[in-house]
């Protein structure tokens, strides 16, 4: 469903196994709503890059949102 | 929470970004909630249902091919009807305002209406219209933006519509005011579902994607109007909500 | 909160009920209005305001007997503004500002007779309600009585023109008899005599109208106007009487009561408090020429006399009441709007999890109205309903199951007893600020004290309370009493207001007296070396002192006796101000938090003297010079400077705090601590600019450790080649850390960390 997708150009790779971060569709969840979203993460590790504009911002935008029941 | 939408077409690019935000249309409704509304129905194969601002046809494919019903299609913008007739399904597809629709009355069996009473200004125009067309006993199914917090619309929300630059906050009305629009065009209200929460997502989503409400709004309307949108969407708090109600048998028009 | 008590809310809050004049005039002129554009030499504006009320303004205003004028509040402190010389001055330089708007016609027709001003005032008004209406007067005397007055004839010519053109048959006529005034109420009409004109006067027989309604002996006529019953002639009533008595025949024409709802009417009574304190004498300003009046610049400087009468007590005392740019009134209602929709309303919510719940309000207040028990009330509903944002209080609710958790919470009895009569409870906060004066202010007690004086390492619980967590709040307290009771329930000694505060009203069972009292008391103080205590300090009270005045007295006693001379700040003692910690502010509302302890701490240019910790550590984060208390009472060695001390930082508070533990442990009873929990291993170096930001964004030192811990043990990490620094996520429980770091000789060195509070599907733990 998603285009939700956040891809920056990084330096990041996997620190485990010296991969490159590929897309993969994940899902978020606050609050009882879940967001499925495209994020960089490694695909042998699972670990996933939020980078950091993204969680004080929309990320964050979002979560306030959320909390104004 | 103050998602809401607009009735102009957003540019070219923009477009296709909303609706594969919401799988389909700008609403915050599911196509999901558009079928179990229209299944409580319990209509016969092949009835006749008229989708009034059908808009690029979402909810018309499903209605065809899970309740296979006869369904025509209705909206102001020739855009949307041009893109949908392209498909080539040979829908029965008419341009016309909601207030003068070409069908005979008493033609239809159910109207499905999802957030088209708030971008009208004249919303009870299209009512009457709706139970013109309606046969006694008809269903209607009305799924909208309506407004949580009415002490909260100001004079500076009130008659600033102008041109095409319409968001649906402009004529939302709140709860009891639709009821009573409904029941003096002699609808009986079967039944009010809330669903404000998929309007929340619909914000984060937009939010996620714009970075702001305000960012989105600016998308579709000037600075200055965008704004007032959002000030608006947190003054009047918007909330999103099914009506099925049934056409009386002997109101209406005959 | 319900309509009911919403309602008993809005009337506490008398910022809304009119001024003095306004109250006492017939027609509710907003006098406060015109005055105000007047000042600005505003004068069209200002008769737009006349306009809005008075009938024939170039009429009324210049002959307005101003009852207003002997209910002015100036009249506490010199003469009432001249309102009637004002209105005068503002007719002579201004024009009609507005045409009469008229509604569109209605059913009903009225007569008239008599053109003085009650008679004009009923046809103007009637006409302008849509209502056929003729005005019939004996040649040459239209405006009857007034003519004499200090009116132009062209005003006179004016009314007249417009009464015309808003469609009264306006006509000199000889008044009818009895009969003909019979057949025009038996048609239905509603007749008014002006008992300015002496043949109406007949036709009234001698009687008096009903004073409510106007009504003169039958259903259908009116009458109203001219003498006073008392003799005198006044203008004012006579329009009065016109106004009062076309809203009764506007009433009788569309057949609906008479009397219901007409209190409002007329002069009334206000509850309005203005304080006046400190308004400078301005006498009158006496028109150069008398006989011309007040010139445009002399009525400028008189209506600059106006105290334009509000209340707003709470308002002035208080950022955060003034933040919202409202009142209390408007508050409540946003609050009850913001509770009664099944949805919340983030805009309000933090309006509601930003009062100090310090009480200033209440005591500043004419009526009691408590922001901080309406504010504390609906976050416990929210709490209740589960409708509080988790972001508003999580950080300080975190702080507390901190503190009474393994690292820091303590009960125990002086060293070699087995019963106590006294423990010392120093709160979390000094602990956490100034770990030092704990152990020294223990010392002294066990010293000073003839019984016996344990310790306890605790929470007080307030910030659950704050945070409307009435359960949690519960839980603390008896957690608490149940670290007392091994100890032979003690009287708690307390060196926070707060902790004082709050076991007073919500633990009575518990004993607890104040560290200050017992200081000033025992008569024991340490005496400071000379020189070393500044000579003047101004004394700063912390909200949760305000029912507490001995504890207050005991702090400035004790100042005296180190030799300070104690000054006063505005709204001190049972006014004090919140420093902005209070109610938790600081934690949902950062940047208000900071203007309000900014505003406080320029309220005296002198260092402060506090004697909360966190008080202390407020105003020193804001850059104020300030003391506290124990500075004064245990100095340091030479050379410390405690007054430029600078604020505590969040991490350093916990580290703080388990140390002292530790420490006391130790030292004074001779027991290790238990073990170190695994992260605390941890060796973290940032520079000061990212520590500064980890405190900007509640992010502690812990949270870094525990996450680099779980990279480093996980090896589940991401890195950048290029440099070589690693970035690691971890979520302890409800919010993940993100931290970017690299490994260096001894530790860790920490670049960046961030946060957020939605959860990654399958999050890693």
């Amino acid at each position: 469903m998603s285009d939700l997708s956040f891809l920056p150009e990084t330096n990041w790779r996997c620190g485990k196994c010296g991969e490159k971060l590929t897309p993969r569709i994940t899902n978020v969840e606050y609050l009882g709503n879940t967001f499925t979203m495209e994020l960089l993460a490694c695909e042998k590790c699972g670990l996933v890059l939020i980078p950091e504009d993204l969680a004080r911002g929309r990320m964050f935008e979002v979560e306030q949102l959320l909390e104004d029941k | 929470m103050h998602a809401t939408l607009t009735n102009i077409p957003p540019a070219p690019g923009k477009r296709a970004a909303l609706r594969s935000l919401t799988g389909g249309p700008l609403r915050p409704g599911t196509i999901e909630l558009t079928a179990a509304a229209i299944r409580r129905l319990g209509l016969q194969r092949g009835a006749k249902l008229l989708d009034m601002g059908c808009g690029y046809g979402a909810s018309i494919n499903m209605l065809q091919s899970e309740f296979d019903l006869n369904v025509f299609g209705l909206d102001i913008d020739l855009g949307k009807l041009g893109d949908l007739r392209k498909e080539g399904s040979g829908l029965a597809l008419v341009q016309a305002d909601a207030g003068r629709t070409p069908f005979l009355s008493r033609s239809m069996d159910a109207v499905l209406c999802e957030c088209v009473l708030s971008l009208l200004g004249c919303a009870d125009d299209a009512l009457r219209e709706i139970a013109r067309v309606l046969r006694p006993g008809g269903f209607l199914v009305l799924s909208d933006i309506y407004v949580r917090s009415p002490e909260g619309r100001g004079a500076e929300d009130r008659n600033q519509p102008s041109g095409p630059l319409t968001c649906c906050l402009d004529y939302a009305m709140d709860r009891p005011g639709v009821e009573s629009l409904l029941s003096r065009r002699g609808f009986e209200v079967l039944s009010f579902e809330d669903h404000t929460q998929l309007l929340t997502r619909l914000a984060a989503k937009l939010v996620f994607t714009f970075g702001s409400l305000e960012a989105y709004w600016e998308t579709l309307l000037p600075p200055a109007r965008a704004a007032k949108a959002c000030a608006a969407g947190e003054r009047l708090k918007p909330g999103y909500g099914v009506f099925l109600a049934r056409k009386g048998e002997r109101h209406g028009h005959g | 909160m319900d309509q009911q008590s919403l309602r008993e809310l809005e009337y506490r809050c008398i910022q809304e009920q009119p001024p003095w004049c306004s109250a006492a005039c017939p027609l509710h002129v907003d006098v406060r209005a015109f005055t105000a554009q007047a000042a600005a030499g505003k004068w069209d504006a200002a008769r737009k305001i006349l306009e809005r009320t008075m009938p024939f303004p170039g009429i009324l205003g210049r002959i307005c007997d101003h009852p207003c004028e002997n209910v002015c509040k100036r009249l506490e402190v010199d003469e009432a503004v001249a309102v009637g010389a004002l209105e005068r001055c503002c007719i002579e330089n201004s024009t009609p500002q507005s045409r009469p708007l008229v509604l569109p016609g209605k059913k009903g027709e009225a007569a008239v007779f008599g053109a003085g001003l009650a008679g004009l005032t009923v046809a103007l008004d009637l006409a302008r309600k849509g209502f056929r209406v003729s005005l019939r007067y004996p040649g040459e005397t239209f405006g009857a009585g007034l003519t004499g007055l200090a009116v132009p004839k062209e005003e006179f010519d004016q009314a007249a023109a417009l009464l015309k053109r808003i469609k009264v048959d306006l006509r000199e006529a000889e008044i009818p008899d009895q009969a003909a005034l019979d057949r025009l109420l038996e048609n239905g009409l509603a007749v008014f005599l002006d008992l300015d004109e002496p043949a109406a006067r007949v036709l009234a027989e001698g009687e008096t109208p009903d004073a409510a309604t106007l009504v003169l002996r039958r259903s259908g006529l009116f009458a109203g106007g001219g003498p006073d019953p008392e003799g005198g002639y006044s203008p004012i009533r006579q329009a009065a009487d016109g106004r009062r008595a076309s809203g009764g025949m506007d009433r009788f024409l569309q057949k609906v009561s008479l009397t219901a709802q007409r209190e409002t009417e007329g002069p009334q009574e206000t509850r309005l408090y203005t304080n006046i304190e400190g308004v400078a004498p301005a006498p009158r300003i006496i028109p150069a020429d008398p006989g011309a009046g007040l010139s445009g610049e002399e009525g400028r400087a008189e209506a600059g006399r106006c105290l334009r009468c509000e209340c707003m007590e709470c308002v002035k005392a208080c950022v955060y009441l003034e933040n919202y740019k409202g009142y209390p009134k408007l508050y409540a209602r946003q609050i009850y709007n913001n509770e009664s929709i099944v949805k919340g309303h983030h805009k309000s919510n933090k309006m509601i999890d930003s009062c100090a719940l310090c009480g200033q309000c209440e005591v500043v207040c004419p009526n009691d109205f408590s922001m901080a028990n309406l504010c504390l009330s609906v976050r416990e509903s929210m709490v209740r309903r589960g409708k509080m944002p988790p972001s508003a209080h999580d950080f300080a609710l975190e702080d507390l199951r901190f503190n009474m958790g393994p690292h820091f919470a303590l009960a125990q009895n002086a060293p070699g007893a087995e019963q106590c009569a006294y423990a010392f409870f120093p709160g979390c906060q000094l602990a956490g600020s100034a770990p030092n004066h704990v152990e020294r202010v223990y010392d002294w007690l066990r010293e000073a004290m003839d019984d016996s004086v344990g310790l306890i390492l605790g929470c007080c619980g307030a910030p659950a309370l704050w945070a409307g967590e009435r359960e949690l709040f519960g839980r603390t307290l008896d957690a608490l009493r149940e670290m007392i009771r091994p100890l032979g329930a003690p009287t708690l000694v307390t060196a926070c207001s707060t902790c004082y505060d709050t076991l007073r009203r919500h633990a009575p069972d518990v004993n607890t007296t104040s560290l200050w009292e017992i200081m000033d008391r025992t008569g024991a103080t340490p005496s400071p070396a000379p020189g070393r205590v500044p000579a003047a300090l101004a004394v700063h009270d912390p909200c949760t002192t305000r029912e507490h005045p001995k504890l207050r007295a005991a702090a400035r006693s004790l100042a005296g006796k180190c030799g300070v001379e104690v000054q006063e700040l505005p709204y001190n003692n049972e006014l004090t101000s919140c420093c902005g910690y209070g109610g938790l502010m600081s934690c949902a509302n950062p940047g208000l938090a900071r203007e309000v302890a900014e505003r406080r701490a320029q309220q005296h240019s002198g260092d402060y003297l506090a004697y909360c910790a966190m008080c202390r550590d407020v105003f020193a984060s804001t850059g104020k010079r300030v003391w506290h208390l124990l500075d004064l009472l245990f100095p340091e060695a030479a050379g410390e400077n405690p007054a430029a001390r600078s604020s505590t930082g969040f991490s350093e508070r916990r580290e703080n705090r388990s140390r002292l533990r530790r420490n006391m442990l130790k030292a004074l009873w001779g027991e290790e601590a238990g073990l170190m929990e695994p992260h605390e291993a941890v060796n973290i170096a940032m520079d000061a600019d990212v520590a500064s930001r980890m405190e900007d964004r509640r992010i502690l030192k812990e949270d870094l450790q525990r996450v680099i811990l779980h990279a480093q043990e996980t090896g589940l990490r991401l890195q950048d080649p290029t440099s070589g620094r690693y970035l690691a996520y971890h979520r302890p429980v409800r919010v993940t850390y993100w931290v970017e770091y690299a490994p260096e000789e001894d530790g860790y060195r920490v670049f960046n960390a961030y946060s957020h509070r939605m959860a990654l599907e399958g999050d890693r733990q």
